[in-house]
């Protein structure tokens, strides 16, 4: 069963429901403990509060439960959040703890950007990355965040953009976790793409 | 680099798009899924759906439309018009939206610009602001453009920002319809006035008109309607104009 879990304030949640459902597979939403056991694979998406997100989470005791299910080896999908979520903290609102799968922090754009960083980018070093096959590098996807991940761990393949003149990760990939910055249920063909290839592996 | 969008605004109302798409052959150029479907195959970065429904017992018509949309499109979509409160925007949410866009209900109730980007995150909300030219200020006006206010654009602006708006789609009122190009001053004065992205909205009738707004202002994408309907100027052709003329552009769609 492919789970795509679900909280409170996780944005557009339907979006990537209604794409996964379009690429013709089943999945079920996750909003407890019980039904993340269950699932042989999990998409994490959202949008919104790093902050408000986490504390969803642990109040639907859901917050051990993900780490488990990660450390578990089953294939993970993380989008937007779920992709900020992995690292040790984030800055946003002072100081938020994060799931710590993933050695870096999560930081702000500068002030003097336009924020959020928002529309269509493109997204390169992505040929060392298993979920982009058959999809060009320099490939266009859709984005919308203000905080970005700056990555510590040398064991995590890397793919990146660029906004005005910095360079920011955009995509991790690790062991079984797969996560990206953009929102491949909203990046047209190429998002739907590397969706179908994730979902086809399972 | 970030990519400028263009964003084709669609008029809904009681579920039919008017002002259909006319230069495709379409068996049905009133319904919204199809044309979504068309603008995004054309190259469309972001659509805009703009209920102008008068009757408020037809308003969940609309609602219909956005979970037909979703299912289909997968590129983002703001919705507008008609917006009043937490419920309204809740109801689009749950049916697909991406984002939803206020007005009228933004000037009388400014709360409800803090209220949404706390209940559903910065990024679902739009703000629009109707400006119109008076003497060296523009004025923000409301009710479709027939009600003036007491709001100084470039202040309400600033203060949409600081109340948590994710984005504004800005219209000149005195270049709508015109198709003499967008209002630069306008668009230049609103963009470098917040740090948040700004639509230019109003005037396109060519593509420099969307060359020009790009270049000389901070507007991060530009909203065109009938140009684009009546196929006077096609998407397409205004991206590789923007690539000739070295601004970000999606062309891979």
């Amino acid at each position: 069963m492919i789970g795509v879990l679900c909280y409170k304030g996780g944005g557009n949640l339907g979006s990537v429901f209604k794409a996964i459902t379009y690429l013709g597979y089943q999945f079920e939403e996750i909003w407890d403990q019980e039904s993340l056991k269950k699932a042989d694979a999990l998409i994490f998406p959202g949008q919104g509060s790093f902050a408000q997100a986490s504390r969803s989470l642990k109040e639907a005791n859901l917050w051990e439960a993900l780490r488990e299910f990660i450390y578990s080896g089953k294939p993970f999908f993380g989008i937007c959040l779920g992709l900020q979520m992995l690292f040790d903290y984030s800055d946003e609102f002072g100081f938020t703890e994060g799931l710590k799968v993933i050695s870096g922090k999560v930081v702000e754009f500068q002030k003097d950007f336009i924020r959020p960083h928002l529309g269509w980018n493109k997204v390169f070093n992505t040929s060392d990355l298993r979920f982009f096959k058959d999809i060009p590098d320099d490939s266009s996807f859709y984005f919308v965040h203000s905080y970005y991940p700056e990555v510590y761990d040398l064991s995590c393949k890397k793919g990146f953009a660029e906004y005005v003149n910095k360079r920011f990760v955009c995509v991790v990939e690790k062991d079984n976790v797969f996560a990206c910055q953009f929102h491949p249920e909203k990046s047209g063909r190429w998002g739907l793409k590397l969706l179908d290839n994730f979902l086809s592996s399972i | 680099m970030l990519s400028k969008r263009i964003i084709p605004c669609l008029d809904v109302k009681d579920g039919r798009v008017v002002k259909g798409i006319s230069f495709i052959n379409l068996r049905d150029a009133g319904d919204p899924v199809l044309l979504a479907r068309t603008y995004d195959r054309e190259g469309a970065d972001e659509l805009v759906f703009l209920d102008i429904t008068a009757s408020k017992e037809k308003r969940d018509i609309m609602l219909k439309v956005v979970q037909d949309v979703a299912k289909e499109v997968f590129i983002p979509f703001t919705v507008g018009g008609g917006i009043k409160s937490l419920k309204d925007m809740e109801d689009l949410l749950m049916a697909g939206a991406d984002k939803v866009s206020i007005n009228t209900s933004a000037v009388y109730d400014p709360e409800l610009i803090t209220k949404g980007a706390t209940t559903f995150g910065r990024q679902f909300m739009v703000v629009a602001i109707d400006a119109k030219r008076e003497n060296d200020s523009f004025r923000v006006f409301t009710h479709g453009g027939s009600r003036p206010t007491d709001l100084d654009a470039v202040e309400w602006a600033r203060e949409v920002e600081d109340r948590g708006a994710g984005e504004i789609l800005l219209t000149s009122m005195d270049q709508d319809g015109r198709k003499t190009g967008y209002d630069i001053e306008l668009t230049k004065r609103i963009s470098e006035a917040v740090n948040i992205p700004v639509i230019a909205s109003g005037g396109a009738g060519t593509i420099e008109h969307v060359i020009e707004v790009f270049k000389k202002t901070r507007a991060t994408a530009a909203l065109l309607a009938s140009v684009l309907h009546f196929g006077e100027i096609r998407i397409k052709d205004i991206k590789i104009a923007m690539q000739k003329e070295k601004i970000p552009v999606r062309l891979d769609w």
